[in-house]
């Protein structure tokens, strides 16, 4: 009898436990799959959410929109997450959300203290993607519908991993690894852009996928770079490319290099290995970076690939020179602008930490501008298509 | 209370559920020394097994009694009491301490609206039949508890090195200060969050079986030292595969980590599981702290009826203090960490058991002083 008790007692906290006083079915929730934060033109913070029109979802016609994007300003996030339900009447529901995206304005003022709003959420899965919108509003960036994928944020989220994956030019970057860049000594943070091509207008109109002359459209752009936490410049698509050389970040990128006869041969890059070594000697610094990739031809302009080794060794040698250059190139603007976005400054901290704690007030300004680069690029064509 | 024993096994998956319980607040130690936090864990290992090491000579030097015996051998009836009635009181603290890091956990990762006292009186329930029923149930629950986590943790690590590229460079740079700035977490780790706080589990001691208690402190060092090293993987693996700056916003570094783990857009949120399992693992502490709190009020007197109203009512009364006085957790961190674990559980966990063993070594020389006379005269 007892033990009866006991046991119907336990079972009774179990049914209150359980969330069952709380729950949330899903048609209550509005999942969203974007945010966006802007600067409004008073200063204060604008938020923008994407949110996923269930009624849209499956086999529906296609001129139901499929999302809606809801704004609300605020002092904090918090302030205009909780007016963003003046608009809607259904709870936000954050875990599925997938990109982040920050207009240039408000990136220009600084992006840490929102940056740390997500990553101390525990709603969200913390593997969205952080970009730049870059000229335009954060907010347009998720109002231009697509033809590719129903959902503009997924749309945009495939864009930035193809980009990243088989061109090269962009970064996928999630909250942690932002909020380690920002915190973290001798590393200046560097992030991928979106943009808006075409007229916003047009681009938000569900008309705009029933054309096959699309009007409007986003496209990943290049890197953008910062210093503390705001935006200083962008890189352009060969500064962006040389940056993700040297990280060792390129998967499967192309090189396009120029024969001796002035037309274009395609090389397709499989491997890129990076090693970087530094060399301290007082105050001088060296960095030493060594890359070695493993490539194929797969185009050449003249109409005829060869599989003679002069041809081959020519190739080659022309694809090393034409990534050293990209390598220098962001070498030379990073040094200009002041900002290590390579991590030297971080290497030396962790490998020479008394020189760090010497030079970290002075790193940037007049440190980091003097570094040394020297690249070795070594590589092997092992494929020439017929 | 049933006379009940446990086995050198069922003591080793007790020390590991009651020591893992800690991870819900290691993450407050974690700010100041960042990348190099998995030194402070390393060293607190062996020093952990010294201290209990040391505690092991209360019993050692009363020819292994249960604890109450053991305490009134070596300090007389007189003192035991106080020391029993004060531990009592410690024991109570402990218990209450970590209901409150419990219900933070929950509320910020799983059920962010269940009521607090919902969720207190859960684990009092628990913990008052573990009280009235005996160590055992605990123990054996310790074991099934162990099993999930054991296996949990394989998968998780198997899954997250799947999907993730480690960066041991961000173990770098190696003790930049110098060796002196982790004395100190060192020894606090040791006594303290997440190591120690040991003396409940030597008062749990007096239930291993009879023939195993000789065997049984090697079991305890192997279990502190298998949790030691678990702890020690998971700081590595937080620095490894989140970077310090990631691993310092939570107070319980474990959870983050399983984050990261995201396959397919399937297999994912296992931080939520993992806080699950965490829960499963402060039941274990928190049965073992409301035995030891029985086991020192049977010390100043043993209740032989009413057991249940007399818990009962203690739970009500800790509950309710806990609900009036334990809101600001901010605030309670902050006590712990100025005030109680410099000072009060240093005092309960090192210098008063290091006094009590320093004694039971005089008494030892005094009774066999003793006994030498006693067979002179014959």
């Amino acid at each position: 009898m007892k033990k009866g008790i006991l046991i119907s007692i336990i079972l009774l906290f179990f049914l209150i436990l359980s969330g069952c006083t709380q729950k949330k079915e899903v048609e209550d929730l509005m999942i969203t799959t974007a945010i966006a934060l802007d600067l409004t033109e008073e200063g204060s913070l604008e938020l923008s959410v994407q949110l996923l029109n269930s009624n849209s979802a499956g086999n529906r016609p296609q001129d139901v929109t499929p999302i809606v994007v809801v704004s609300e300003t605020g002092r904090t996030i918090q302030e205009a997450l909780r007016k963003v339900n003046t608009i809607i009447t259904k709870k936000l529901f954050f875990s599925h959300f997938v990109i982040l995206v920050i207009g240039e304005e408000l990136a220009r003022k600084g992006i840490l203290p929102f940056v740390a709003f997500f990553a101390i959420n525990q709603e969200t899965l913390h593997r969205f993607d952080i970009l730049i919108a870059r000229g335009c509003k954060g907010k347009d960036v998720l109002k231009i519908v697509s033809v590719a994928a129903n959902i503009p944020a997924m749309a945009v989220e495939g864009k930035l991993v193809a980009t990243t994956k088989l061109y090269g030019i962009s970064k996928i970057y999630t909250n942690d690894e932002v909020m380690s860049d920002l915190r973290s000594e001798g590393i200046s943070l560097t992030l991928g852009s979106i943009e808006i091509i075409g007229d916003l207008e047009e681009g938000s109109d569900l008309d705009n996928r029933k054309t096959i002359d699309v009007r409007a459209y986003t496209k990943v752009s290049t890197l953008g770079v910062f210093k503390q936490d705001r935006i200083i410049a962008w890189l352009d698509e060969e500064e962006s490319l040389g940056f993700t050389y040297l990280m060792g970040k390129i998967k499967n990128s192309y090189i396009i290099v120029t024969k001796g006869d002035g037309t274009f041969v395609s090389v397709q890059l499989k491997t890129c290995k990076v090693k970087t070594k530094l060399e301290t000697e007082g105050e001088k610094i060296k960095v030493k970076v060594s890359i070695n990739f493993q490539g194929e031809v797969v185009e050449d302009l003249s109409g005829e690939t060869s599989y003679d080794v002069v041809y081959v060794e020519d190739i080659r040698q022309r694809t090393e020179y034409e990534i050293k250059r990209l390598c220098e190139k962001v070498f030379s603007k990073a040094q200009e602008l002041k900002a290590d976005i390579f991590g030297y400054g971080r290497m030396i901290y962790r490998h020479k930490f008394k020189l760090w704690e010497e030079i970290k007030d002075r790193y940037e300004d007049e440190i980091f501008p003097e570094i040394e680069a020297e690249f070795t690029i070594k590589g092997n064509i092992i494929r020439v298509k017929p | 209370m049933e006379k009940t024993y446990i086995s050198r096994r069922q003591l080793f998956t007790l020390i590991y559920a009651y020591i893992l319980s800690n991870e819900l607040t290691r993450g407050i130690y974690l700010y100041h020394y960042r990348q190099s936090t998995w030194i402070p864990v390393l060293l607190a290992i062996p020093l952990s097994c010294f201290l209990f090491f040391v505690y092991s000579f209360i019993y050692k030097n009363t020819d292994y009694p249960d604890f109450k015996t053991a305490m009134e051998r070596i300090l007389g009836k007189f003192f035991s009491k106080i020391l029993f009635f004060i531990y009592f009181f410690y024991f109570l603290l402990l218990f209450a301490l970590k209901l409150r890091d419990l219900v933070e956990l929950v509320s910020i990762y799983t059920m962010q609206h269940s009521p607090f006292w919902m969720l207190y009186a859960f684990y009092l329930l628990v913990a008052i039949y573990c009280a009235v029923k005996g160590i055992e149930v605990i123990a054996r629950y310790s074991g099934l508890v162990f099993a999930i986590t054991f296996f949990s943790f394989v998968l998780f690590f198997v899954l997250l090195a799947i999907v993730n590229e480690p960066e041991f460079q961000n173990l770098l740079p190696f003790m930049p200060h110098g060796f002196l700035e982790f004395v100190n977490p060192t020894l606090r780790m040791a006594y303290s969050v997440p190591l120690g706080e040991l003396f409940p589990i030597l008062v749990i001691f007096q239930y291993v079986r009879p023939e195993q208690k000789k065997q049984a402190f090697k079991t305890s060092y192997f279990g502190i030292a298998a949790i030691g090293v678990t702890l020690l993987i998971i700081s590595i693996a937080n620095i490894v595969y989140l970077e310090a700056e990631a691993l310092i916003l939570g107070y319980a570094p474990i959870v983050r980590l399983w984050r990261r783990i995201d396959i397919e857009d399937f297999i994912q949120r296992l931080d939520l599981v993992m806080v699950n399992i965490l829960l499963l693992n402060v039941m274990v502490k928190s049965g073992v702290l409301f035995v030891a709190v029985k086991a020192m009020a049977d010390g100043i007197k043993e209740i032989k009826k009413g057991q249940i109203i007399f818990y009962g009512l203690l739970s009500i009364g800790l509950m309710a203090l806990l609900l009036f006085l334990a809101r600001d957790y901010p605030k309670i961190l902050n006590i712990r960490f100025r005030i109680l674990i410099p000072y009060l559980i240093s005092a309960f966990e090192v210098f008063i058991p290091i006094l009590v063993v320093i004694i039971s070594f005089f008494r030892k020389k005094q009774a066999a002083g003793a006994e030498k006379q006693v067979e002179y005269n014959i």
